[in-house]
């Protein structure tokens, strides 16, 4: 099992952007954002992670990873929904992710998935929809060199 | 308390049993008749939404913010990680935090924990189902709100953790229970817990009973679980979510989900104006629980309610829906949905935990309740944990072999058209059924039209100990409507031939329930719209032979369904079976 120590990791990093962040919105902001789903934006930077992270690799292997990248994307999504949105790059479909003030971040940790999803389509699914494109690509290159953030 | 069973359940029934006139003579006439035919035997039924005569006492619990040794903190990072950006919690350090209401007494008493689902973060949402704990506590339970606040929000991936977290506040339950000087000490029956879910965490209660065993450690204080978890209720609830997460164990996708319910009675309610989770999950999860391939050993009901929306099952989550679901004047006020959930709360864990098995009649719709409002339509589905099937449709495509051996079906001179083997998965045209299962679609232009069941003796010898006939029956959305009629009621009988010389009287499936036509709703963005949701009809058998003591069910040879009520319909057919 992965262990993942004393860190305020991506939720403290964000912590002075989200100072503003909005209360509970009245219902009719809310109906406006469930209408449209879209990605304007996104980033990729290198996270040098306060403590190792150990997890299992999906060959079930346990690693340990001292860095991760950060993949943040801008635009509008289903927000504190029931119902979920699926977010995949090509057939890659990403475990876990989480909000910030104006979208959503994931990492990943193993560098191999991060080459492999190169040139990749963003994509998505709510509910039992099918599969959309977000109509934007997947690339490191622009990115690299990496920017550091420190965890 | 023991309450002993009523011989017969039909004449509980108003002539419209979920749906209430408008005059309000009428309607005061009927609410007087069902609460006396509710209470109908002997020992009076009682209305499971008043309170109960126990004294209701309050606790709260969480960690101490000082105390990073407090064990009311708990670790969850190893099954979600990317928390909010409103959070403050970081997940492996996230509390234990519970609202509970408990009757006075010694106990011990069963436990129920509720939890909620996404919503945003800084909102309280565990303080929604308050309305809930005191009156479940009143009867005669400890009820807890659990505050899994510090997963919501923008988030996804979490639906272990969600499960995980329920588990460890059953972990200090257990503590409680058998920590001498606590003041739970001896007063929890942990043989009887349990767990009720809203959206994600209707899910979770289910992902929560799948990790009771399949991630129980003996060995490993965080996953030491294996609880006696005998009940589930999943209020509007998703259903998937966990498919594809990452079991932080092997690396690899959780096997075995979405999780197949069995040995724990389900329920499932949802409303037709859901603006949240408009796709009804959690018909699927009802429909894998008790999945038809193993002996019966619990329950599984539902309730489809017209006019009901996701959030205001939560008494702090508003009264609209991220999306708002047309016609928006046949949705019902919060009031009028948490009195329809407190009756269903309460009585469901009554049924459930306290074994009073009578309140199976609310599930069953053969009773409503004052508390209840009126004018409201309710349909039903509900499945005994003994039951025998005659046609569950899950055999393949050949309607001609029945589920139970030497079992035959036919389509009486051919005039059921279509009469088709179906997957009711569909969630738009042609049937918008929106199901996870198999069955039988028919239609019919004539009175004549016949559904024809063939018995062998060996079904019939188990009528003696399976004395009710239940299907799933229901009118199919049509776009244009053409075979039903919008706003009218569907019916059609029923006959049993005992033999070759006896052919009993027919009975009407209005008799025992209303088949409405489904609501027309608009979809949401993400998907939704018109479902044709099914009704379970239950006909004691006895009623067929009633006058005639020369009539013997052990003879049954044929069940034929007779469409000559209506002129045309168009209806799903599933689970016949013979049950208790």
């Amino acid at each position: 099992m992965k262990r993942i120590s004393a860190f305020a990791l991506v939720s403290l990093s964000y912590c002075s952007l989200l100072a503003g962040f909005p209360p509970a919105q009245a219902q009719a902001n809310n109906r406006e954002k469930a209408a449209t789903v879209g990605l304007n934006s996104y980033e990729i930077v290198q996270l040098e992670l306060k403590s190792p992270v150990r997890l299992r690799d999906v060959g079930g292997k346990e690693q340990t990873y001292e860095r991760a990248y950060l993949v943040t994307l801008k635009g509008t999504f289903p927000r504190d929904q029931g119902i979920g949105m699926e977010l995949f790059i090509g057939d890659y479909r990403v475990p876990e992710y989480g909000g910030t003030k104006d979208g959503i971040y994931f990492r990943i940790y193993d560098e191999k998935i991060l080459n492999s999803l190169e040139g990749k389509d963003f994509r998505y699914r709510i509910g039992r929809t099918e599969i959309r494109s977000l109509e934007k690509r997947f690339s490191t290159r622009e990115a690299r060199p990496f920017k550091t953030q420190k965890e | 308390m023991k309450i002993r069973e009523c011989p017969t359940l039909r004449h509980e029934l108003p002539v419209r049993p979920c749906q209430f006139p408008s005059s309000r003579r009428t309607a005061f006439a009927l609410l007087l008749m069902s609460v006396f035919l509710a209470q109908g035997c002997d020992e009076p039924l009682k209305d499971p939404a008043l309170p109960g005569k126990h004294t209701v006492l309050s606790w709260d619990y969480q960690p101490a913010p000082a105390n990073p040794a407090d064990p009311l903190w708990t670790d969850v990072s190893a099954y979600f990680n990317s928390p909010d950006g409103r959070v403050t919690y970081t997940m492996n350090h996230v509390p234990l935090h519970g609202i509970v209401r408990y009757p006075k007494g010694h106990g011990p008493f069963p436990l129920v924990l509720v939890v909620h689902g996404n919503h945003d973060p800084t909102v309280s949402s565990e303080q929604g189902y308050i309305y809930l704990l005191d009156l479940l506590a009143s009867h005669g339970f400890i009820a807890v709100s659990v505050d899994e606040n510090f997963l919501n929000g923008w988030t996804w991936g979490e639906m272990d953790a969600r499960a995980i977290v329920l588990l460890r506040h059953l972990q200090r339950w257990r503590t409680w229970n058998s920590t001498s000087g606590n003041t739970f000490y001896h007063k929890v029956d942990m043989n009887r817990i349990g767990l009720a879910g809203h959206s994600r965490g209707g899910e979770a209660v289910t992902i929560a009973w799948l990790f009771n065993t399949t991630l129980n450690s003996p060995g490993d204080p965080d996953h030491n679980f294996n609880f006696t978890l005998r009940s589930l209720f999943a209020i509007a609830p998703v259903d998937g979510q966990i498919v594809g997460d990452i079991n932080p164990h092997t690396g690899m996708p959780y096997t075995n989900v979405p999780a197949v319910i069995q040995n724990a009675d389900y329920f499932v309610m949802h409303g037709t104006h859901d603006g949240d989770v408009s796709d009804f999950e959690g018909y699927r999860a009802f429909d894998r629980a008790q999945p038809v391939s193993s002996p019966g050993t619990a329950t599984k009901s539902l309730l489809w309610v017209y006019g009901a929306i996701h959030n205001q099952w939560n008494t702090t989550w508003g009264t609209a829906d991220p999306c708002l679901v047309n016609p928006a004047g046949q949705i019902i006020s919060a009031t009028d949905e948490q009195s329809i959930g407190k009756a269903f709360f309460s009585g469901y864990f009554q049924m459930t935990l306290q074994h009073k098995h009578r309140y199976a009649r609310l599930f069953e719709g053969k009773v409503r309740f004052p508390s209840m409002p009126g004018g409201i339509t309710l349909l039903t589905q509900y499945q005994s944990e003994d039951r025998v099937f005659v046609d569950n449709y899950e055999q393949g495509p050949n309607l001609a072999t029945g589920s139970f051996p030497g079992v035959t079906n036919s389509n009486v001179s051919g005039l059921l058209n279509p009469y088709q083997h179906y997957t009711f998965s569909d969630d738009g045209p042609p049937f918008y059924l929106w199901e996870q299962t198999d069955g039988l679609v028919a239609s019919w232009n004539s009175t004549s039209a016949e559904y024809e069941i063939d018995v062998p003796p060996t079904l019939a010898a188990q009528i003696s100990t399976h004395p009710v006939l239940s299907l799933r029956v229901g009118q199919i959305f049509e776009s244009p409507a053409m075979k039903n009629t919008p706003g009218v009621n569907q019916d059609f009988s029923i006959v049993l031939e005992l033999g070759p010389s006896v052919v009993t009287n027919p009975l009407h499936a209005s008799a025992f329930n209303v088949l409405p036509y489904p609501v027309q709703t608009t979809p949401c963005p993400w998907g939704g719209g018109p479902k044709s949701v099914l009704q379970t009809v239950r006909i004691p058998l006895h009623e067929f032979v009633e006058h005639h003591h020369n009539w013997h069910l052990h003879n049954l040879s044929k069940i034929r369904l007779k469409f000559d009520q209506k002129p045309s319909g168009l209806v799903a057919i599933d689970d016949f079976q013979i049950a208790r």
